[in-house]
């Protein structure tokens, strides 16, 4: 599968994370203010669609940024942040939502059969119906449906942080799209 | 599709500002010189009096004892400081290099100190003995504070690079 949202992803938004992690790494203040204001948001976003509560979102995000500055010093590759972050977010969020993470996964696609690409108009999708529906997906599908839809982050940077291949990362996009797409038709034929 | 159809979910708390100012807690340059300065002291402390208490056989029991304790408790804050310093409070770069210049002024001071005590003073053999430690700790301050000097460089290096493919990819 091709990793296609070179659209949304340039390298200079690369360079400036990495430029902006290296002066983190040098304990200069501005470069910290400066990736807060540019990682928080989406952070937040993701946190409170895995969290579907934004008391839990607050607080869990607050501990994503206490540990992502004790450990920022030890991060080899800067240029990986973006995965490094989610991944921490992503702990955190099944370290709180135990039970939401412990359904179990079923890993039923065949790789072969899925499309070679995803493209941006794939995110193009209305997600006014989805927002409720999200909630009612297994957490580890909408974990990366909504890394995905988050809009910042590559096929690559969402294996990184969920720690599984981009392949798995596809498979699993596709089936959370295929359940979302199912919850909606049911939900709309009951209405 | 956007993920910002849910008003509940989509203001941002806590707020950017919120977090820069939790984030200025646990970077302030104060608390983590006052921890490596509290590690300092303590392995002063454990190395003085520790050295008394190892070569002084002669010393009444209580005092011997008084000295295991205060030792133990300076060894215990030590391993306290040190683990502030590598979960909690950690060293950034440019935080690398100051604390190990303190570490190289604060143990070669001990150790001159306490080999002049040793010449000069009683319990000779205690503090040449707590010197001699000292000595090593210097050194070890001194290897630290290159190899401190040379991760700053290394990230300093990376950073040009990293400006310098910002700068590239502004360019039409």
């Amino acid at each position: 599968m091709q990793d296609s949202m070179r659209d949304e992803l340039t390298p200079q938004d690369a360079a400036r994370d990495e430029w902006l992690v290296l002066g983190c790494q040098l304990g200069d203040r501005d470069a910290f203010d400066a990736l807060i204001a540019r990682w928080h948001p989406p952070l937040w976003r993701y946190l409170a669609r895995a969290a579907g509560d934004a008391d839990r979102a607050a607080d869990m995000s607050q501990d994503v940024w206490v540990r992502v500055v004790s450990a920022l010093p030890r991060l080899r590759e800067p240029a990986k942040f973006r995965g490094w972050l989610f991944g921490i977010a992503r702990r955190v969020a099944m370290d709180r939502l135990r039970t939401k993470y412990a359904t179990p996964v079923f890993e039923t696609e065949n790789l072969a059969e899925l499309p070679d690409a995803i493209t941006a108009d794939d995110r193009d999708v209305d997600i006014e119906r989805m927002a409720a529906e999200l909630q009612r997906l297994p957490a580890v599908e909408r974990d990366v449906l909504v890394l995905f839809y988050l809009r910042e982050l590559s096929l690559a940077d969402i294996a990184a942080a969920t720690e599984i291949p981009v392949g798995t990362v596809k498979s699993r996009l596709h089936r959370a799209r295929h359940l979302l797409r199912a919850q909606m038709a049911s939900t709309g034929e009951r209405s | 599709m956007t993920l910002r159809s849910n008003a509940a979910l989509d203001s941002v708390r806590p707020s950017v500002a919120d977090v820069q100012r939790l984030a200025a807690i646990g970077l302030s340059v104060r608390a983590r010189i006052g921890y490596v300065t509290l590690l300092m002291a303590s392995v002063l402390v454990a190395t003085a009096v520790g050295s008394l208490w190892a070569t002084e056989p002669a010393l009444p029991l209580r005092t011997r004892a008084a000295l295991g304790v205060i030792t133990l408790m300076a060894v215990g804050w030590s391993v306290f400081a040190g683990w502030v310093l590598r979960t909690r409070r950690v060293l950034f770069g440019r935080d690398r290099v100051i604390a190990a210049r303190l570490a190289l002024t604060f143990s070669t001071v001990a150790a001159l100190g306490m080999a002049a005590l040793g010449y000069w003073g009683a319990r000779g053999d205690a503090m040449y003995y707590a010197a001699l430690v000292n000595a090593g700790f210097a050194m070890a301050a001194w290897v630290l504070l290159r190899r401190a000097r040379r991760h700053v460089e290394r990230l300093t290096a990376r950073r040009r690079d990293a400006q310098a493919r910002m700068d590239g990819a502004e360019l039409p």
